[in-house]
């Protein structure tokens, strides 16, 4: 219980905050029919921008269970360089490989061309980013966890390798439910900065417009749309690092 | 030398560069000398308006410094306060923790959109707004560090001693605390600054960032130069500023210095600016360990 009211707290106070600074600092009130039409029409930019952030955290969380038992140096090194650096140097240079043209005017001639043109690089570029977040994320743990007694009991008793994994990720799985809490936020942060450098008309690229134009309904509605994902990250999270945390060395 | 030493004193090096030395050798606008190459006056050419490159760039490094520098203290201070505060009093314990849990659930760079955003009419306030915003939101980072540490410290054999011997808190801090965390410090502040150059060079990078900062000219020279480029385009715009240093022909030469009528170091010189910056405020934080143990020593 008192878990879940800390739970609450940590969600309801930023938005409170959120809204509160955009509504009394700018110094207008919310309208709130063309706020309810904002959240109705942008929910599918919603959706399109929140699926280029949870694919992705999908396939880098696998391939970094992977790559931890590689161990490669070279996959290190570039996760260092990639997490050291603002994401915008990387999308700078990852925009030469996928030849699109940066902050250009949407032709509605062919609208779908160009929404296609600016999705993939969006997506490409967040999985790299997300992949490599993970993966410096998920390195000490399994290091940690591999080094740990338990898997050198387990070992000397004579479990099959097969048996150690199963158990070693279920161990790994927690301490990344828990990791979610922080990594969700970050990723958000990132995919702003993406979304607009690639022109993808995503939540991002809307948040940077409505900045920009001074749109109090439409910069209310956002901070709705970021207060949802985080209370869902924040209860996803709780729920299975109690549920998971249970079954911990079973 | 070591190489941690070797690490520092590049840093200094170009810390000493970037404040003293190049300060001195302005070079102001000149409508007649738009887009030049590389000469001895103009180390790295000028821009579209006849400015030296070198010179704005180092411009904004200054002011990145700065503010990084400024704000990491700042919330150094502060972080270093409240976790030696926390370690002997409940209140400000659980006060610390919900604050930090607080700053840490919403992404950084939504709420320094959101507060630089709508203040985007006042430009000459967004670097104390931004400096404000980065003490409130970095502060948890050197505390959360810190507050295990001086956990440990305070239920040591040495601290319990000294409050047992009638000395005060301050002179328990100094002599206690402080010595005994110098690593972490140094490592806090130092990631500290590192996120918030990123920070400042990310929302520069989107318009909103801080007046004339690293940012701001990457995304200027950015969208000048190569953001209507296709790939080849791209990474024959990356070789060509280093071609002539290997020896390039007359004709690459001639391409190199107007690389369609542009000069390629204007973008080339803040982005690689921005990239030591980080590379090397890392490689000191990597070896911060030994710094203090080297300290120890003497």
């Amino acid at each position: 219980m008192k878990k879940l009211l800390i739970i609450s707290l940590r969600i309801t106070l930023p938005v409170g905050f959120a809204l509160v600074i955009v509504t009394v600092i700018y110094g207008k009130g919310i309208c709130w029919s063309r706020f309810l039409r904002f959240l109705v029409e942008h929910f599918i930019p919603f959706v399109y921008s929140s699926s280029t952030i949870v694919p992705a955290v999908v396939m880098s969380y696998s391939i970094s269970k992977r790559i931890s038992f590689g161990s490669s140096k070279i996959v290190e090194a570039t996760a260092r360089i990639i997490t050291s650096f603002p994401v915008f140097i990387i999308a700078v240079f990852l925009q030469g490989i996928f030849w699109i043209r940066i902050f250009h005017t949407t032709s509605y001639h062919n609208i779908v061309k160009d929404y296609v043109s600016s999705f993939v690089p969006t997506f490409t570029t967040l999985l790299i980013v997300v992949t490599f977040h993970i993966f410096s994320q998920m390195k000490p743990i399994v290091d940690k966890i591999v080094s740990s007694e338990f898997v050198r009991t387990m070992k000397s008793i004579g479990e099959s390798q097969k048996e150690i994994i199963r158990k070693l990720f279920r161990n790994v799985d927690i301490e990344f439910s828990r990791s979610l809490t922080y990594l969700i936020p970050m990723f958000l942060g990132e995919s702003i900065v993406i979304e607009r450098i690639y022109n993808f008309r995503g939540v991002g690229y809307e948040l940077v417009e409505s900045m920009r134009n001074l749109n109090i309904d439409s910069l209310s509605a956002l901070s709705v749309y970021f207060f949802l994902i985080l209370m869902m990250t924040y209860i996803f999270s709780w729920m299975v690092g109690e549920r998971w945390a249970e079954r911990l060395y079973s | 030398m070591g190489r941690e030493a070797l690490f520092l004193t590049i840093f200094i090096a170009i810390f000493i560069v970037i404040f003293i030395v190049i300060p001195l050798n302005i070079q102001r606008a000149n409508d007649e000398m738009k887009e030049i190459p590389p000469t001895p006056l103009h180390i790295l050419g000028t821009d579209d308006l006849g400015r030296d490159v070198l010179y704005l760039t180092e411009k904004a490094s200054y002011e990145s410094v700065k503010t990084s520098f400024k704000a990491g203290t700042l919330s150094l201070i502060i972080g270093v306060f409240l976790a030696y505060l926390s370690t002997h009093s409940q209140k400000v314990r659980m006060i610390s923790t919900l604050l930090s849990s607080f700053v840490l659930t919403f992404p950084p760079i939504f709420i320094f959109m959101l507060i630089l955003g709508i203040s985007v009419e006042r430009i000459s306030m967004r670097r104390q707004i931004f400096e404000i915003l980065a003490v409130i939101m970095m502060w948890t980072l050197p505390y959360q560090n810190l507050f295990r540490r001086f956990s440990a410290i305070e239920n040591s054999g040495y601290v319990k001693s000294a409050i047992a011997l009638g000395k005060g808190r301050t002179n328990i801090f100094f002599s206690h605390f402080l010595p005994n965390s110098l690593e972490i410090l140094l490592e806090s502040f130092l990631s500290v600054v590192t996120a918030i150059i990123s920070l400042e060079a990310t929302l520069g990078f989107i318009r909103i960032g801080i007046p004339n900062s690293l940012g701001e000219q990457i995304r200027i020279q950015f969208l000048r130069s190569i953001g209507y480029m296709g790939m080849l385009e791209f990474f024959e715009s990356f070789l060509s500023p280093f071609i002539p240093i290997f020896g390039g022909k007359s004709y690459i030469l001639a391409r190199v210095v107007k690389w369609n009528g542009i000069n390629m170091w204007a973008f080339l010189a803040p982005l690689g600016s921005l990239i030591v910056m980080i590379i090397m405020v890392k490689m000191i934080s990597l070896y911060a360990n030994k710094l203090v143990l080297r300290v120890y020593q003497r």
